[in-house]
């Protein structure tokens, strides 16, 4: 019992320690506070402190007390470090996870890095849900979610002392408002129903006797460790552990794997944690909520039909939604599958709103994996005692479309009579979207269930009704408005983000040549929504005067689609406001937002208009439609739930189109009773199939194209079957420009003149968009259409995009490359360009800013301000994230040891395990660029002989004049001083991959390396291919003016002593590796617990400085300079990729 | 004692809802999470101790955790049970101050006579201050030490520093709330409906 308990018991343990080691231990914390006392502490020693005291939750309390002192940029930074110290240390204190809570209180940027490293994590852990990580991930982001988006929440609560907030649920405690704990800091926690305040724990609890025993006499004492006590006392110790273990039993094992894996990516099964109490009541043996959930699976079968009528149950809505959350953040490759399931949802809850966090399970979501449907069947219905044998799943998941069939039908038909129920199903189209705003909604939804009268809603909830009534109908105070702002900023926060990574998976679906269209379409359509309240932590500059950025426009013009293998990373020009947005709910754009969000509440048909409005915000149609094919690729047996899911479940008309044109394969692999049923409804959907009936007719004009696609959306008296499924397309197909506008007249009445010209982009973006649709389905049909004939069609739509394409907005600006097939040398020369403009060098990026400013309708605001950024899908960013926080890291020590050389801080913000967006470096080439198109103009001039490639010498005379000059020597002192710092940072990480499309130049001659997917222990292809120690061709030294130069002197002066400061101050360094590469599924952490080790051997410390010189002279320098090691590389790279050399 | 089971017996729960303003359904919790945090059912002085030293790590709590280890253990059987903790632990949250305070008594009274001299009192003070420990603890100047602490609760509870040997301090003086400043008051209610 005890090894099941997450942090192992204390208790247990007490007797093994001895009493001596004790008594040394108390000195030794003392020497600890004198050492945090001193100045040279910083964040990188308490992280180290936090880690190697993890044993004393006293200690704990006091490093979490003083890491918070820090400033909220330094913090910021040490994110990642954090979260890896709360998922892999274990302890018994709760400090940590309470202050990064408390900091996500005091700080949105902080608070939204934070959900989204979280969300990463959850991933990287759901192949051990039973983990204390991974347990720990999902707690905190769920609170972290409450925190974030559940305004109605805390809109009571704000009226309230915070510390009251449970009680009002639970009438057994008297309210007493005299107690306050210090800094709120209960509010993250404490507003839900069922959580209390003080959990059963006994530590805390002994100590709380205790302290006021000795209060008696020195009230200090007790008020001493009072906070520790209340912060300990919250503790939550389930028992849901042992639940986990049950199922595994019985479930067999390869099941097993595959259902906590997906639940995992759920979050689900062990929901129980969330519903705190649930889990310490109702789990014991481990039956009661299963045996639970499958009763309420029956009997609220038969109420569904009402059940889409009548709203939600509130309280329990929320809680359900925050799964989803995670759920469909997760999954946001099948967002569509999710709406039907959500309905049934709500019509569940109506039935029973006591089990609401076992049917979320039902959401149909979850990652790219085979067992999908499987699990969604397993966690939602299936009492796991009952069903040892996937024979029996099997049976379980061909009845799952049932339910979808009598819920969604019904549901679906009624949603034309109702109001709320169309927001509703308008809402559900995209998942985690609509799961936000859903959270936010059920404001409207709470007054709807009283205008209704509500009956099905029990005491409870109707006192919840009756209190946010009140809440609407009284003006919110400051507080409360602040906390609307906020709540609101999250919400655009995220679905941006999620916009723009929905945009990158459209981008992979399509065909290469009609990315650039499509991606200009998708960003049109964005802009629809722009100006908003949004920013981009970590990326944009520093926010000033708690001040954040508004982000205005995007340059559809400017944005690019960067030629990759497989995916497809953009490059997004993004204008914004500097330092525009607060929340202080006095100033009057924030006025305007508050109003439009308290009118919401109100639910007439006006605010209606604006519910609606906010349901496009960063919504985007045709979700990534051949997302499910992914899916059947996963596997057979996979494919065949999926597609019965998906047939149900599909919310635009063209999706069907895609799993009927599957369907036969999948059906012939497990062809499932349900189907039947199913049958009816399926079929009225494919008469609307485009891929399967009308695509032919539909190929001449895009204008056709688009009534045509507009009439699937809207299928004529299709209703019954229809409706389900357009909840979700037509509201994002065809963008409601009238009330786009009317937002865009009412927050920024500058933008006036440019309405017209936006009406035009975002029709012309509509049909773009259509036509990618539309060749996305081509491309997943293709196997039921003559060969020829879909070829045809995919030429003339990709040709009438690609002349649609460079019509936005008014001028017709410098062409855009044209997107270039081919070698990998060939695309990053492309990407390059594309960063920079056309010509050899590029255009400067100061110029670039002038004229999109010139263009810009925002452009005459004082505040306006462009920045860069690569939006990347499907790799993992973690590791490249880490990358730079290691060489920001170094950047640090050298500063403060004055260590006179140059790196470039990149900046990286990871959005969820494979997404992000990271910072482009402007005025910079890659090597590999600039040898290119420089040899070409060369050899045109008659400079350079044919099959020979110019050197960086040649450059560098080019761009900053004779090497006599001062500006060729500044840009070599800018050289020697960059290339010494990335020689050291190369070799301690051991950055690999090394070719010169990862390594750039700027304007000014410094050297930047790009690219981390290799470093410390992991390395492209066979070992040993780069096996230089770092990278440092003859043209390097050329460039420094040779052997004897000063410049080659300097760097080598430089980089013993960079390499010597890194030495005598690895500590920082060590200790981030270490603690990362724990448990951790980044590739650069191969080598296991080794990684750390294999760098303290690299930083030789055995060595005395004078022989680190030599070590350095001979070693390391002499190895790299011309090594045969670094030119087969570049030669491999040449040869296979076309990278220059 | 040695009992497997996961729920309090009737007789128990009867009797400590009673005596203690917790429910039956609290009860059962903190039983549970009893049962979990103490699996032996049994809280020994070292276990006692142990948590002092989590709470406590800049200093030594071993001579305080030793004099309130016996507050709890009311029988003086050498650990505490449930039943004796969960008496402690509700007299600490739903006590009234007086109650607090005659429940405080037994650990200042060491040798049970009803009574406490200064040397008691000076003796569980700086058993406190070892346990908090310097380097964090902000005490005021004028009780920068146990004894300076120990003379102003002296000369609270109405006593005269020259008559630190000879006088004693009764349950009735030691338990009247008026004897307290308000700083004490506050430390004596901060825990009030927590729990």
């Amino acid at each position: 019992m005890v090894t099941l308990k997450p942090p192992g018991n204390p208790l247990a343990t007490a007797t093994s320690a001895s009493t001596s080691q004790d008594d040394d231990k108390s000195q030794h914390y003392q020497e600890l506070i004198t050492k945090l006392k001193s100045p040279d502490c910083d964040l990188f020693t308490c992280l180290n402190y936090l880690q190697t005291h993890a044993d004393n939750i006293g200690v704990q309390y006091y490093l979490c007390q003083h890491v918070e002192r820090y400033p909220m940029s330094e913090l910021r930074f040490f994110i990642p470090q954090f979260l890896q110290l709360l998922i892999t240390v274990e302890t018994e204190s709760i400090a940590l996870e309470e202050m990064m809570k408390q900091l996500c209180l005091q700080d949105v940027h902080f608070s939204l890095i934070t959900f989204w490293h979280l969300q990463a994590l959850l991933q990287e852990l759901s192949m051990t849900p039973e983990s204390i990580g991974f347990q720990t991930c999902k707690r905190m982001l769920n609170d972290l979610q409450y925190q974030l988006f559940d305004f109605s929440n805390s809109t009571q609560s704000q009226s309230q002392p915070h510390q009251n907030q449970h009680q009002h649920h639970n009438s057994t405690h008297s309210s007493n408002n005299s107690v306050t704990s210090p800094k709120n800091r209960s509010s993250f926690t404490s507003k839900r129903r069922g959580h209390k305040e003080f959990r059963e724990n006994v530590m805390p609890s002994v100590i709380l006797a205790t302290s006021l025993l000795a209060g008696v006499t020195v009230p200090k004492a007790t008020m001493y460790v009072e906070p520790i006590v209340k912060v300990q006392g919250r503790q939550l110790k389930s028992l849901v552990f042992e639940v986990v273990k049950d199922v595994k039993k019985s479930l067999t094992e390869n099941l097993t794997k595959k259902n906590t894996k997906n639940n995992a990516l759920l979050g689900k099964p062990h929901g129980d944690l969330t519903n705190g109490k649930n889990s310490i009541d109702g789990v014991g043996p481990g039956g009661a909520n299963f045996k639970r959930s499958r009763s309420m699976y029956s009997r609220t079968t038969p109420t569904s039909p009402t059940g889409g009528l009548g709203s939600p149950i509130p309280g329990k809505k929320s809680e359900d939604l925050n799964f989803d959350m995670i759920d469909s953040y997760v999954d946001l490759n099948m967002p569509n599958l999710s709406r039907p399931s959500l309905t049934t949802k709500k019509s569940l809850q109506l039935g029973n709103s006591s089990s609401g966090n076992i049917i979320s399970n039902s959401n149909g979501n979850s990652h790219i994996t085979p067992s999908r449907a499987k699990n969604e069947v397993y966690s939602s219905s299936t009492p796991p005692s009952a069903q040892p044998s996937t024979d029996n799943v099997n049976a379980l998941v061909s009845s799952m479309p049932n339910l979808h069939v009598s819920t969604t039908a019904p549901v679906a038909s009624q949603s034309r009579t109702s109001e709320e129920s169309i927001t509703a199903s308008i809402a559900s189209a995209n998942s985690y979207a609509s799961s936000i705003r859903n959270s936010f909604d059920y404001r409207d939804s709470a007054e709807f269930d009283s205008i209704y009268g509500a009956d099905e809603a029990n005491d409870l909830n109707s006192i919840h009704v009756e209190k946010r009534q009140n809440v609407a109908k009284v003006p919110l105070s400051k507080q409360q408005e602040v906390k609307l702002l906020k709540s609101s900023y999250f919400k655009s926060e995220t679905q941006f983000v999620i916009a723009l990574q929905n945009i990158s998976i459209r981008l992979s679906k399509v065909p290469k040549e009609a990315r650039l269209s499509t991606l200009k379409a998708e960003l049109s359509m964005l802009n629809n929504d722009l100006p908003c309240e949004v920013d981009i932590p970590q990326l944009l500059p520093k926010n000033k005067k708690g001040h954040l950025h508004r982000i205005c426009k995007f340059c559809v013009n400017e944005s690019a689609v960067l030629n990759s293998a497989e995916r497809v990373p953009y490059l997004l020009l993004i204008e914004y406001l500097a330092d525009d947005v607060d929340f202080d709910p006095e100033t009057a754009s924030n006025k305007l937002v508050l109003n439009k969000l308290e009118t919401k509440g109100g639910g007439n048909d006006d605010t209606f208009k604006l519910t609606d409005k906010k349901k496009y915000r960063f919504d985007l149609a045709g979700q990534p439609i051949s997302s499910s094919s992914t899916n059947l690729a996963a596997g057979a047996n996979a494919a065949a739930s999926i597609s019965t899911t998906t047939t149900n479940s599909m919310s635009a008309a063209l999706m069907m189109s895609s799993s009927s044109i599957r369907s036969p394969s999948s059906r012939g692999s497990s062809i499932t009773p349900t189907q039947s049923p199913t049958q009816p409804h399926h079929n009225d959907i494919d008469d609307l199939d485009l891929g399967a009936v009308s695509v032919v007719k539909m190929t001449n004009k895009i204008q056709h194209k688009r009534m045509a696609s507009t009439q699937l959306n809207f299928p004529p008296g299709s209703s019954a079957s229809g409706s389900s499924s357009t909840g979700g397309a037509p509201s994002s197909a065809t963008p409601n420009n009238s009330t786009l506008a009317g937002d865009n007249e009412s927050s920024f009445e500058f933008l006036q003149e440019s309405i017209n010209n936006d009406e035009a982009d975002s029709e012309l973006a509509e049909q773009l968009r259509i036509a990618s649709i539309m060749l996305t389905q081509l491309e997943s049909s293709t196997p039921t259409l003559p060969n020829s004939q879909a070829t045809q069609i995919k030429a003339k739509l990709v040709e009438s995009m690609q002349a649609m394409q460079d019509s936005f907005g008014s001028g017709n600006h410098a062409k855009l490359p044209k997107n270039t097939e081919g070698l990998a040398g060939e695309r990053k020369l492309s990407n390059d360009l594309k960063v920079a403009g056309n010509s050899y060098l590029g255009e400067d990026w100061n110029a670039k800013k002038r004229r999109i400013r010139m263009e810009s309708p925002y452009g005459h605001l004082e505040n306006w301000d462009l920045c860069s950024v690569i939006a990347k899908t499907g790799d993992d960013l973690t590791q490249e994230a880490f990358a730079c926080q290691l060489i920001q890291t170094m950047a640090r020590i050298w500063y403060k040891d004055h260590v006179k050389v140059w790196v470039k801080r990149m900046r990286i913000m990871v959005t969820s395990c494979n997404t992000g967006l990271v910072e482009t470096i402007t005025d910079a080439l890659s090597v590999h660029s600039i040898k290119k198109s420089l040899t070409q103009q060369m050899i045109q001039n008659g400079e350079l002989p044919r099959g020979q490639i110019a050197n960086l010498k040649d450059h560098f005379i080019r761009a900053f004049g004779q090497p006599s000059s001062a500006r060729y020597k500044r840009a070599q002192e800018n050289f020697c001083i960059s290339c010494a710092a990335y020689c050291v940072i190369s070799y301690i990480l051991q950055i690999k991959d090394r070719h010169n499309g990862n390594i750039m130049l700027d304007s000014e001659g410094h050297m930047i390396h790009i690219d981390f997917g290799f470093l410390l222990s992991n390395s492209p292809g066979s070992v040993g291919f780069e096996a230089a120690p770092f990278k440092f061709p003859q043209e390097y030294l050329d460039i420094l003016g040779g052997p004897n130069s000063y410049y080659f002197q300097k760097f080598k002066k430089l980089m013993k002593s960079a390499f010597k400061s890194i030495r005598s101050n690895c500590e920082p360094l060590l200790s981030m590796v270490e603690l990362m590469q724990r448990d951790s599924q980044l590739p650069c952490f191969k080598a296991g617990e080794n990684t750390s080790v294999m760098m303290k051997q690299r930083l030789q410390l055995h060595l005395t400085d004078d022989e680190v010189d030599l070590f350095i002279e001979n070693v390391l320098i002499n190895k790299s300079i011309g090594s045969m090691y670094t030119r087969l590389y570049d030669q491999f790279q040449l040869i296979t990729q076309g990278i220059y050399m | 004692m040695g009992q497997k089971t996961s729920k309090l017996n009737k007789e128990d729960l009867t009797k400590l809802r009673a005596e203690t303003g917790f429910t039956t359904r609290e009860l059962q919790q903190w039983y549970k999470g009893f049962r979990r945090d103490v699996p032996t059912g049994q809280l020994t002085k070292e276990d006692f101790l142990k948590i002092h030293k989590q709470f406590y790590p800049f200093g030594d709590p071993t001579d305080f955790s030793n004099l309130t280890f016996h507050a709890f253990d009311v029988n003086d059987v050498g650990y505490i049970d449930f039943k004796s903790f969960i008496l402690s632990l509700n007299t600490a949250s739903h006590g009234t101050t007086e109650q607090k305070l005659r429940w405080s008594f037994k650990v200042y009274d060491r040798d049970g006579d009803g009574q406490v001299s200064y040397a008691d009192l000076l003796k569980v003070i700086k058993s406190i201050y070892k346990m908090i420990g310097f380097s964090t603890a902000k005490f005021d100047e004028d009780e920068i030490t146990p004894e300076m602490r120990a003379d102003k609760v002296w000369l609270a509870l109405g006593k005269d520093l020259t008559r630190k040997e000879s006088d004693l301090i009764t349950l009735t003086e030691f338990t009247n709330v008026k004897n307290l400043d308000k700083e004490t008051l506050d430390a004596m209610n901060v825990y009030n409906d927590l729990i």
